[in-house]
């Protein structure tokens, strides 16, 4: 794990703000009348066995094709859902569905959606969707991090105080995601779980959103979970990764490790899937097939049926976790199935220049 | 060299609104041959999907103010309803960005790819009765022919058993499998041009070099011209041949992909390209362009992109700019080219600007 | 420092005029709806107190007099001035449409609201309530009701408030389920607020504008439901001037003096009239989505 920064404002201290212990979720697919009368009941296993942890002022990022269940994670996170299996942690205490978790405890999570503008009460100037969320939050801790009012929120994610009087609709999709981050912070979290954040918008905005969530976790020490099918945004700010396939985390490390060298074939897969803007690149190879069916999962590993390097044993046994160069990996063949992408140590991150970011 | 597929020349397309006149797309020209993509590259509101909506003549509620369209001949902009209707029926198909949208819920895949057949045939003389079903009036012999043909194609696009598949509905499909079915759809026409609007941002990175690649191929296999919009450098570096640059319904700059990605000649061009994630290493902070792009009410006196250029003189604000040859092919509308290569060079760090926080 | 406060200012109020131009809608038959009402209001409000005479005292020799200079509409069949006796049953008739929509809107809406909300074995039973309401037509039932209880404008004020409330509670709770399922519900309960809180804050304000549409569309059905059910005798009781009631009495000197029937009959349209006019065009300012759901009631 990257060392978070030492000039950041909260201490990193070892307890974990988001733990999850092996959860899974399921749900049951009922498709027809006379399905329910016969009782054969399919579940779609959306998350299978999954554990993972956000430390303070730590940028987590999860990947994956849409459909492996990074947003049912996510929501786990939350509380929308609540796991089958496993738990859920908030700074070690064990936590249920939103509604049994106290006031204090969903504070402690902020979420900022992809389309931020359906995020906002319609009927509300943003001034005052953001003082609700500021509302209940501890009067004693408001001004620990300068964000007393709304002005100072929204100065807090460079925009002018005007905008605290428009509607959403009248905000440009740069600044709707950005009033979104505001309220994540208005109540002071420990950790924001942005879902595909920056997806939805043009690269120029997303360049401008990318940097201030860079300096906003400089600035404050926040935890960030980073949902994105986009392998090269959550590059930019991720220090871990982990790799979502069909409802498992396939592998998981340092992003610079996973980055320079992947040894899971499915992040090798998606690696390669990345455009270059550089026309002298050879074009991306795609990945053939689907991702597997939740409620027919294959045996075995799940992505042996596209896996170039799949042998009988990934048909027939359920890899575990072994360490690998770093990164934790579920793949019989790592290291050796993965390796031809050499084009892509070109993307190798210099990580050393991260902590010296400069913050202005 | 015969005369090109469509040539689109100073096209003038303008909305009329409550604040004025909108001037989407400002006095366009480029031209798209058989068996080359050409790349439509800009942000949001920079004219992009107007001009393809334009050129199938699908402008409305906006309205072409000035300019020719060229296809194959035809002139698009004063062509008669009927001539157009069989344009779009067999020569020119489009491709929208959410392929959920596309499709119709109700039919299944292979009977509204069967409908793109039987339009292509029966070509004027549609008969309402026939599409509708109705018994004596349709020509079922024709209708099995299209269903085959649809299951065809089906194959084609690699949509595995295709004969089943065809009979589904687009909710059963996933996102790559549906955006594929709609590329069947366009393709049922046997169409000379496609014009695909984002075909691929509503999807996963593994699924998008899928459909690149496809995109590509029917370039290389059928001759089709493909007109691709885009927001994403990496997708035009990897597709196109040629690229247009568009800022505020302009061409900023046009010409072959290599010399434009690799050296770009327009500060606009060169600000898009800092900003795009994939070409910044993720300790560094991203050169994000100032300020937010040019409100396009009532037009342009100069260039538009001369209030967030750095290299903007007096000179760029007032008079029309003209469009130079760089070298053939490569065409450029600035006034400062060419200009000092800074791309590399620039190590200020702008602080990410408010992308209209504190204008409108 | 200057630069922004003005620049907020002259945002506030063109806010501001933004909402007043949504409260008056722009096209004319609105208007047209709007100036009925109001034109209403101001003689139900004014002009029983500038009439001179009064409505239930009988002039037996004045009897079925013709519109004239002293009785702008006549007399009836005991010589009281049909004039007065309309301006009061403005009175009444907007009083009992108003009182009857208004539970209607209350307890259909907190209906809609439970059944959306607390979703379940709740909302299955409160809706075949629903259901069963609306399969029998409105009027008989309310005469069903209203002949059970007697007659008496009271109970004809149960009966219509009764069976009217079933469209609301529908309406409501598939507006609560299509709002609930928007992210930024899902935003405020993630921040901790207690489900009171949601439901004050932002459920119910999104779902008020549909409801609005319909009880202003309402209206004009409750104002014919009234009259309807005194005209049939079960409704207001002869001297009390409901439109309704005039009608009825009206009725057997329909050859001999048209106006006893005309007058309360142009008076009922008229006012069902603006009511429509005035919903119709609210509902069109509404988005589309939210139009079509009303199509569907």
């Amino acid at each position: 794990m990257i060392e978070p920064d030492r000039d950041a404002f909260e201490p990193p201290s070892d307890t974990p703000v988001v733990e999850l212990r092996g959860v899974s979720k399921s749900f049951s697919v009922r498709n027809s009348v006379l399905e329910r009368l016969s009782g054969s009941d399919s579940s779609a296993k959306a998350v299978c066995d999954v554990s993972l942890v956000v430390h303070p002022c730590e940028t987590v990022g999860l990947v994956g094709e849409s459909g492996c269940g990074k947003s049912t994670l996510a929501k786990l996170v939350t509380g929308q859902l609540t796991p089958d299996r496993g738990q859920v942690r908030l700074d070690g205490t064990r936590v249920g569905g939103v509604s049994d978790r106290s006031a204090g405890q969903c504070r402690r999570i902020g979420v900022v959606f992809q389309h931020a503008g359906e995020s906002f009460d319609p009927r509300w100037p943003v001034g005052r969707s953001l003082s609700e969320a500021r509302h209940d939050a501890d009067m004693g801790s408001e001004n620990e991090r300068g964000l007393g009012d709304i002005e100072q929120l929204l100065c807090s994610v460079d925009l002018g105080p005007e905008i605290a009087d428009r509607y959403p609709r009248e905000l440009s999709g740069g600044q709707i995601q950005r009033v979104a981050l505001a309220r994540a912070l208005a109540h002071n979290p420990d950790v924001i779980v942005l879902d595909e954040p920056v997806s939805g918008l043009d690269v120029a905005t997303q360049a401008t959103i990318l940097d201030l969530l860079a300096d906003l976790q400089q600035r404050f020490g926040i935890g960030y979970l980073f949902i994105s099918h986009d392998l090269a945004v959550v590059q930019y700010l991720a220090d871990r990764i982990a790799v979502m396939y069909a409802g498992e985390v396939v592998e998981v490390g340092p992003a610079d490790g996973l980055f320079g060298d992947p040894n899971h074939p499915y992040t090798e897969a998606l690696l390669q899937a990345i455009p270059s803007p550089d026309p002298g690149v050879a074009p991306p190879t795609p990945l053939d097939g689907d991702p597997p069916d939740p409620t027919d999962r294959p045996t075995g590993c799940p992505f042996h049926p596209r896996c170039p390097a799949a042998t009988t044993e990934c048909a027939e046994r359920h890899p575990e976790f072994e360490t690998v160069e770093g990164t934790r990996v579920r793949c019989f063949h790592a290291p050796e199935a993965t390796g031809e992408c050499e084009e892509d140590r070109s993307y190798q991150p210099n990580r050393s220049t991260r902590s010296s970011r400069i913050h202005d | 060299m015969s005369k090109p597929l469509l040539r689109v020349e100073d096209l003038h397309t303008r909305f009329d609104t409550d604040r004025g006149t909108v001037h989407a797309v400002d006095g366009t020209s480029f031209t798209v041959d058989r068996g080359e993509i050409v790349g439509v590259l800009g942000e949001s509101g920079s004219g992009k999907s107007v001009t393809a909506r334009s050129i199938c003549r699908l402008e409305d509620p906006g309205r072409i103010a000035g300019g020719t369209i060229e296809f194959e001949g035809i002139e698009l902009t004063t062509a008669e309803e009927s001539t157009l209707r069989r344009l779009r029926g067999n020569e020119i198909s489009m491709v929208f960005q959410d392929p959920t949208e596309t499709l119709n819920p109700v039919f299944p895949v292979g009977e509204q790819i069967a409908e793109a057949v039987r339009i292509h045939e029966t070509n004027d003389r549609q008969r309402l009765l026939d599409f509708l079903g109705v018994p004596p009036f349709r020509d079922r012999s024709a209708w099995a022919d299209a269903r085959e043909r649809a299951v065809e194609l089906l194959g084609q696009m690699d949509i595995p058993s295709p004969k089943s598949r065809s009979t589904a509905f687009p909710h059963e499909f996933s996102g790559g499998l549906r955006q594929r079915a709609v590329l069947a759809v366009a393709l049922a026409s046997e169409p000379s041009l496609l014009i695909a609007d984002e075909p691929t941002t509503a999807l996963d990175t593994t699924t998008q070099a899928d459909i690149l690649r496809r995109l590509r191929s029917l370039r290389d296999e059928r001759d089709v011209g493909i007109l691709l919009i885009t927001h994403d450098i990496g997708v035009i570096a990897q597709t196109c041949d040629r690229v247009i640059v568009l800022y505020g319904g302009q061409v900023m700059e046009a010409g072959p992909v290599e010399r434009v990605l690799t050296d770009p000649a327009h500060p606009y061009t060169r600000s898009l390209l800092a900003c795009s994630v994939r070409n910044t290493d993720s300790g560094e902070r991203i050169h994000s362009a100032q300020g937010r792009p040019a409100d396009p009410v009532d037009g342009h006196e100069g260039c538009p992109f001369a209030d967030r250029c750095r290299h903007a003189t007096a000179a760029c604000r007032e008079g029309p700019i003209p469009t130079t040859e760089r070298s053939s092919e490569h065409r450029l509308s600035c006034l400062e080219a060419p200009l000092p290569a800074t791309r590399e060079s620039s190590p200020q760090r702008v602080s990410p600007t408010p992308d209209g926080g504190t204008t409108e | 420092m200057s630069g922004p406060a003005a620049d907020t200012g002259v945002r506030q109020e063109s806010d501001q005029r933004d909402e007043w131009t949504e409260v008056i809608p722009a096209d004319r038959l609105a208007q047209v709806g709007l100036g009925i009402i109001l034109i209403l209001l101001v003689l139900a409000v004014f002009g029983p107190i500038v009439s001179p005479y009064d409505p239930a005292t009988q002039d037996l020799s004045s009897r079925l007099e013709a519109p004239s200079l002293t009785h702008p509409l006549g007399t009836d069949q005991l010589g009281r001035d049909v004039l007065t006796r309309l301006l009061h049953g403005a009175r009444l008739s907007l009083g009992i449409a108003l009182a009857v929509t208004s539970v209607r809107l209350v307890v259909g809406t907190a209906v809609g609201l439970v059944a959306g909300y607390a979703g379940g074995w709740i909302d299955e039973a409160l809706m075949r309530l629903v259901d069963t309401l609306l399969a029998f037509p409105g009027i008989v039932l309310a005469l069903v009701i209203a002949g059970i209880l007697g007659p008496s404008l009271v109970n004809v004020m149960l009966a219509l408030s009764v069976v009217g409330w079933a469209s609301y509670a529908r309406l409501v709770r598939s507006s609560v389920l299509s709002v609930r399922e928007r992210e930024f519900v899902t935003v405020a309960r993630l921040l901790g607020h207690t489900r009171t809180h949601v439901t004050a804050r932002h459920l119910i304000p999104n779902v008020v504008a549909p409801v609005v549409v319909l009880a202003t569309l309402d209206i004009g059905g409750v104002i014919l439901g009234t009259a309807g059910l005194s005209f049939l005798g079960l409704g207001a009781q002869p001297p009390t001037p409901e439109w309704g009631t005039m009608l009825a009495s009206g009725r057997t000197y329909l050859r001999q003096a048209w106006w006893l029937v005309n007058a309360p009959g142009v008076c009922i349209m008229f006012t069902v009239f603006g009511f429509n006019l005035l919903g119709d065009s609210l509902r069109d300012t509404l988005s589309p989505t939210q139009s079509a759901q009303m199509e569907q009631l």
